[in-house]
């Protein structure tokens, strides 16, 4: 878990925040850094980059993503995208 | 010769019928609109200064316009050099250089790192969504002999024996795969392709033998399974091409009616299980083919999943490709037993790019060898088993270790690394890297560095998902770093 906190003490700014610096560290050039709001199709993340951003989600919250969740509005955006994740957190640690 | 005769003969027979469509504009282009705008561009081309053999870039996503400017390039009597746009600056600067290309055409506004070295460039328009920037380099011999060969294309990659880039593939050599591996397809002007691949990396051969046939091909842009299904729903393909990842993916796909448009799903690019050929032959309905594609060589063994075929191989040599296996020693293998794939065709590649290399000096005794390591079946069908060389294959896309060792190395506190691969359930394989830093290194500083490092100067498949610092690597008797186990 990230930071070591339980699932559900991040917040989906949290969870955005980490997904927008994995993608501006490891993903983009530098020179054209993302925000948590902006879209990622439109900054470059193209269908291979996505599966690396699976496999960080994989590597910090410990699931994969399945294909059937993947709809546009879900990978829109970090912001989007740490929307679903908040709610798997939730969803696991049965509150 | 030159294939893009292929183009307008297609488009004498096959006027009016679609050549390509793309399904997120909804724009299509028929034979002959394709056939103009190439030779519009092919003119625009010759104006400026392009001519027989003259290394062109091409830097253009899945659109209709990468196939207009890929022919208008071929009508030009260029020579096509595919810059893939999910190359980092690093990456498409390294291409430039390597291959001397001397002009390159962009989608739209083109790209900044397009402008490094370049003299000067212009906007060149052919109508709506077809707005392209040209950019110059300045013209360059390139090595001699290269334009007796009637060079078609320069695929950079690294060679599959060596250090070798920049694979060089003929009009000829193009002519010879297109024509071999449409014996076994058997591709019509009723195919419809759905294609999801990126068409930098497949124009060569496959595109060319689809306008051959006089085939429509739809490029479907979004590569997420529930597009894809939904594509192959409503617009009724024939024949999907796609990589293990793809298929992975649509085979699981829950509760949809089988893809029963399709006569042939075709993998290709990377190893598949035989568990995956069975998990999508049965949740798909539709049979697998498996090819053996290889740059130096097209596509020598394709498995359609006829009566006979085995669920599990690349299939029987092609029509046109001689197949065989060879000892350590260099022995051929007769009847059972494994050995390096050899091959021998006309549609063999013509040359390496750099440094220049002609094939006849790559091949040993007249037979390429693969480096990969297989064994014929008592039908004399193809079994892959492994390679000699390591190579990671990541959803689809591959490369050598090397390359990403390379630039961890060029890091002033990484004496050394290695870089390996690690399976994972839905991408085949993830490269993790381990890396010696030297004595005065701070590991909290340097490994964020290594991580920028790798964004600015690889394609992001390449990048190492967990780096590790270790005191040694594992080493070979001969000081070498081990590559497997």
């Amino acid at each position: 878990m990230a930071d070591g906190l339980p699932a559900t003490s991040l917040t989906v700014a949290d969870i955005a925040k980490s997904l927008t610096e994995f993608v501006n560290t490891e993903i983009m050039a530098k020179d054209h850094a993302l925000g948590p709001t902006d879209e990622l199709e439109a900054g470059g993340v193209d269908s291979m980059a996505l599966l690396k951003v699976l496999l960080f989600v994989e590597q910090t919250h410990g699931f994969w993503i399945p294909d059937e969740d993947l709809t546009d509005e879900v990978i829109r955006t970090p912001t989007t995208l740490a929307g679903y994740i908040h709610g798997r957190l939730v969803e696991e640690s049965g509150s | 010769m030159n294939i893009a005769e292929f183009l307008t003969d297609s488009a004498r027979r096959f006027p009016t019928r679609p050549a390509v469509s793309d399904l997120e504009t909804g724009d299509t282009l028929t034979f002959k609109e394709l056939h103009e705008k190439s030779m519009e561009m092919a003119s625009f081309l010759e104006k400026e200064g392009v001519t027989r053999a003259t290394r062109v870039g091409l830097h253009c996503p899945n659109s209709l316009a990468h196939l207009i400017a890929a022919f208008g390039v071929l009508y030009a009597k260029a020579c096509l050099v595919p810059v893939a746009d999910n190359l980092t600056d690093h990456e498409v600067q390294t291409i430039l250089g390597e291959i001397e290309v001397e002009y390159c055409l962009a989608w739209a506004s083109g790209r900044p790192v397009l402008e490094n070295g370049a003299t000067s460039s212009t906007q060149k328009t052919l109508g709506s969504n077809l707005e392209f920037r040209f950019y110059r380099y300045g013209e360059v011999p390139g090595p001699p002999g290269f334009e007796a060969l009637n060079p078609a294309f320069i695929r950079f990659t690294s060679g599959t024996t060596g250090k070798s880039k920049g694979v060089v593939l003929a009009h000829e050599d193009t002519a010879a795969r297109v024509e071999f591996s449409d014996q076994v397809l058997g591709l019509t002007e009723e195919d419809r392709i759905l294609w999801i691949l990126p068409l930098a990396y497949h124009f060569a051969v496959t595109i060319v033998a689809y306008v051959r046939a006089g085939a429509h091909i739809l490029l479907c842009g979004d590569t997420l399974p529930r597009a894809v299904g939904e594509a192959i729903e409503s617009h009724r393909p024939t024949i999907l091409y796609a990589s293990p990842i793809h298929v992975a993916r649509l085979s699981r796909r829950k509760g949809k009616d089988p893809l029963s448009s399709l006569r042939l799903a075709v993998s290709t690019a990377a190893p598949i299980t035989e568990k995956l050929v069975r998990d999508f032959e049965a949740g798909c309905g539709v049979p697998l083919a498996q090819a053996y594609g290889i740059i130096e060589a097209g596509l020598p063994c394709i498995n359609t999943r006829g009566p006979e075929d085995p669920v599990f191989s690349v299939g029987k040599p092609v029509p046109g490709y001689e197949i065989a296996l060879f000892s350590q020693d260099g022995d051929r293998v007769i009847g059972e037993g494994d050995g390096e794939i050899g091959i021998q065709s006309r549609g063999l590649f013509s040359a390496y790019y750099s440094p220049w290399t002609l094939r006849d000096q790559v091949l040993v005794d007249g037979w390429f060898r693969t480096g990969d390591i297989g064994r014929f079946d008592a039908q004399g069908a193809l079994q892959l088993l492994g390679r000699k060389k390591t190579m990671i294959f990541v959803a689809g896309m591959k490369f050598f270790p090397e390359e990403v060792e390379d630039c961890l190395n060029s890091h002033p506190r990484v004496r050394e690394s290695r870089v390996t691969a690690k399976t994972h359930p839905h991408l085949g394989e993830i490269p993790i890297a381990q890396v010696v830093l030297s004595l005065d290194a701070v590991e909290a500083e340097v490994i964020p560095e290594l991580k920028r490092l790798c964004a600015e100067r690889l394609s992001s498949f390449k990048m190492p998902a967990e780096m590790k610092v270790v005191e040694m690597l594992p080493k070979t008797g001969s000081g070498k770093i081990l590559r497997r186990g």
